[in-house]
């Protein structure tokens, strides 16, 4: 009974130096040892789903809004379902734009969870390094799509905004430079004796309690799990050869490795989208309201991301539902806390890459 | 202007919150912090304490839930204060202005000084934003001795 | 609705382990569960399941007062659909208590709801 009487409740958040968002964890401790954890979630709720139902036309704006991290994969995963609920066949080269800006984002979203990772870990130098080399991918971005955040370059059928040969010379020579450049980074989250003694064994998450907590993206493939959706071909991804990376730690360090060896993973899907690009339209036309139902599945940088849409033949969606991937590793945070130390609590948070935005709407 | 408002001056810590944002201006915020476009040199250093801020960077249309919390976070700040709403959404609630759990902008909770427009606000626009609010908080500071 | 129908719904929010179950069984994943009001007054619940890399589901339309069986105890990724479903619909869970995102008595309760969400909400020019 005594070890019950000494136990302490700390507030983590919602506004907190380690979190980017609001979130609050709220965290029982014996002495230094987390012993018990609930979360407290829906700071960041909009209500997105109502708002994405009123006008299909609109939400192709709207959807890109549900999560700036990954605001991309938001609006193809949209678009795509949208596309079969009207039954279109989006051309090739669509298909390989898409697939190269969605690499793009991931590269920068795994940026950013790596650098905030290394934050909470008290390394700010490399959260900084991190920092700098993404900025090279947003200027691409930027001068691809015209935005840092949201490209905008959807639509239902297709993509508005082509890219032409100078912006593809472009590609393939920031390619060039930025690979080096991760390899570096790659180098010293690898390698740092520091960096890997916060890191190493840290919030064990292992296979099975994974699969029953349904974790999916860089949180399930740090566990042991080869699932990653790309493999099931959306987009163009059935045009290029990879594998999945997987790791069998499923601590810190391991999701971290997942995501590093993912940027550069990207940067070959790139270059090998890149001669495949085809001549032709960008966009189909669709014309009238459609009717019907499809659920949409594209791998967001966390994970994979669900729209469930059923049309109705108006301008009003019937429902339109998000499972996205945050939502399901928020939630095994449950299992990874009880157990740790106080000091490694925001590590083991920050490496779910938990993004509220997308886990709230 | 005295030696304790001169160093004040060029210290000017800052507190990020997120009301319900999208992370797209958040990130902003966060680039702003990093090598490339550094707002250090302006001795502004991202603090989460309320306690140690100066000037408040709120990010994202006001939830119904974040809405005590920010007008909590608003009256520990000491003064003189700067509030600076970054982006659409913090200015207007831009495109959920009109959703089930959103009050609004942020000027519907607590005062806002400076309003920053861009969906997601540029890096550069925020800089801009930062600096006016440091105008604005040097007179401030005068006002109050 | 007649009766016989309702008969077989509430069967079916009983049932919901079992299929649960024997889904998982099968090797599938849970992705997630989608909840929508159907214009005759029922709640239609979709259980999303990936397959091999395809999505499958099963489902069922209940009534609006009827209660689920929660599937939360036998895997633990199911308790977030669950309480989701619960805060925006008001669809009756065993054992699962609402207050995951909404705040009581600031937000609209069950804002997913035909009609209740108020405001017309994403506004959006153009």
């Amino acid at each position: 009974m005594t070890s019950l009487a000494r136990a302490t409740v700390i507030p983590f958040g919602p506004q907190h130096a380690a979190f980017l968002e609001p979130v609050n964890v709220r965290l029982v401790l014996e002495e230094e040892k987390v012993v018990g954890a609930e979360l407290n979630q829906g700071y960041n709720h909009r209500g997105m789903e109502h708002a994405l139902s009123l006008d299909y036309k609109k939400s192709q704006y709207l959807c890109e809004r549900v999560c700036g991290i990954c605001s991309y994969h938001h609006s193809s995963c949209y678009c795509q379902g949208m596309e079969a609920v009207y039954g279109v066949e989006v051309p090739m080269r669509a298909r390989l734009i898409r697939t190269i800006m969605m690499e793009y984002q991931r590269m920068t979203s795994h940026l950013l969870a790596l650098g905030h990772i290394a934050e909470a870990v008290g390394y700010e130098n490399l959260f900084m390094q991190c920092f700098r080399e993404r900025e090279f991918i947003m200027m691409l971005v930027n001068r691809l799509s015209g935005n840092r955040v949201h490209y905008s370059m959807n639509v239902i059928g297709g993509v508005k905004r082509d890219v032409g040969p100078e912006q593809a010379k472009d590609v393939e020579v920031t390619m060039k430079e930025v690979r080096p450049r991760l390899e570096e980074l790659q180098r010293v989250f690898r390698r740092d004796s520091t960096l890997g003694k916060r890191t190493h064994g840290v919030g064990r998450f292992p296979r099975p309690t994974a699969e029953s907590w349904a974790t999916v993206g860089p949180v399930s493939r740090a566990s042991g799990i080869p699932r990653d959706i790309r493999q099931d071909g959306f987009a163009a991804y059935s045009e290029v050869k990879f594998a999945p990376i997987v790791r069998e730690e499923g601590d810190i360090y391991a999701r971290m490795m997942v995501r590093m060896d993912e940027c550069l993973q990207s940067v070959d899907i790139i270059e090998e989208c890149l001669p495949l690009l085809p001549d032709g339209p960008a966009a189909v036309q669709v014309k009238g309201h459609p009717t019907g139902e499809a659920f949409s599945r594209v791998e967001a940088p966390r994970g994979e991301l669900m729209y469930y849409i059923r049309a109705k033949g108006a301008v009003e969606l019937d429902r339109i539902k998000l499972r996205t991937p945050a939502l399901m590793n928020v939630p095994a945070l449950l299992a990874m806390l009880p157990g740790c130390q106080l000091a490694d609590v925001p590590g083991i948070v920050v490496s779910v890459d938990p993004c509220i935005c997308c886990t709230d709407r | 202007m005295g030696l304790v408002q001169g160093a004040r001056k060029r210290s000017p810590w800052i507190l990020h919150f997120d009301t319900g944002s999208c992370n797209g201006c958040d990130l902003e915020v966060w680039a702003l912090l990093t090598p490339r476009y550094d707002v250090e040199r302006f001795g502004a250093v991202n603090k989460a304490n309320p306690k140690h801020a100066d000037i408040l960077l709120i990010t994202g249309p006001v939830t119904r839930k974040c809405e005590d919390r920010l007008r909590n976070l608003y009256e520990q700040t000491s003064g003189p204060k700067l509030v600076v709403a970054c982006g659409d959404c913090a200015s207007t609630g831009a495109p959920f202005h009109n959703c089930y759990n959103v009050c609004g902008g942020v000027d519907k909770v607590i005062p806002v000084d400076v309003y920053v427009p861009g969906c997601a606000a540029r890096p550069e626009a925020l800089i801009d934003g930062l600096v006016l609010a440091l105008s604005l908080w040097e007179k401030r500071m005068e006002e109050e001795g | 609705m007649t009766t016989e129908e309702t008969q077989l719904d509430r069967s079916a929010a009983v049932d919901v382990r079992q299929r649960f179950k024997g889904f998982l069984d099968a090797g599938s994943r849970f992705i997630g569960l989608v909840v929508r009001e159907s214009e005759d007054g029922t709640f239609e619940l979709i259980y999303a399941f990936d397959q091999g890399g395809k999505v499958a589901d099963f489902r069922f339309s209940i009534p609006l007062d009827q209660e689920v069986d929660s599937v939360a105890d036998l895997y633990p990724g199911a308790m977030t659909a669950e309480r989701e479903a619960v805060d925006l619909f008001g669809v009756r869970f065993k054992g699962v208590r609402p207050g995951l995102f909404l705040v009581e008595g600031k937000s609209p309760a069950e804002p997913l709801r035909k009609g209740r969400a108020g405001g017309k909400g994403g506004d959006v020019p153009g």
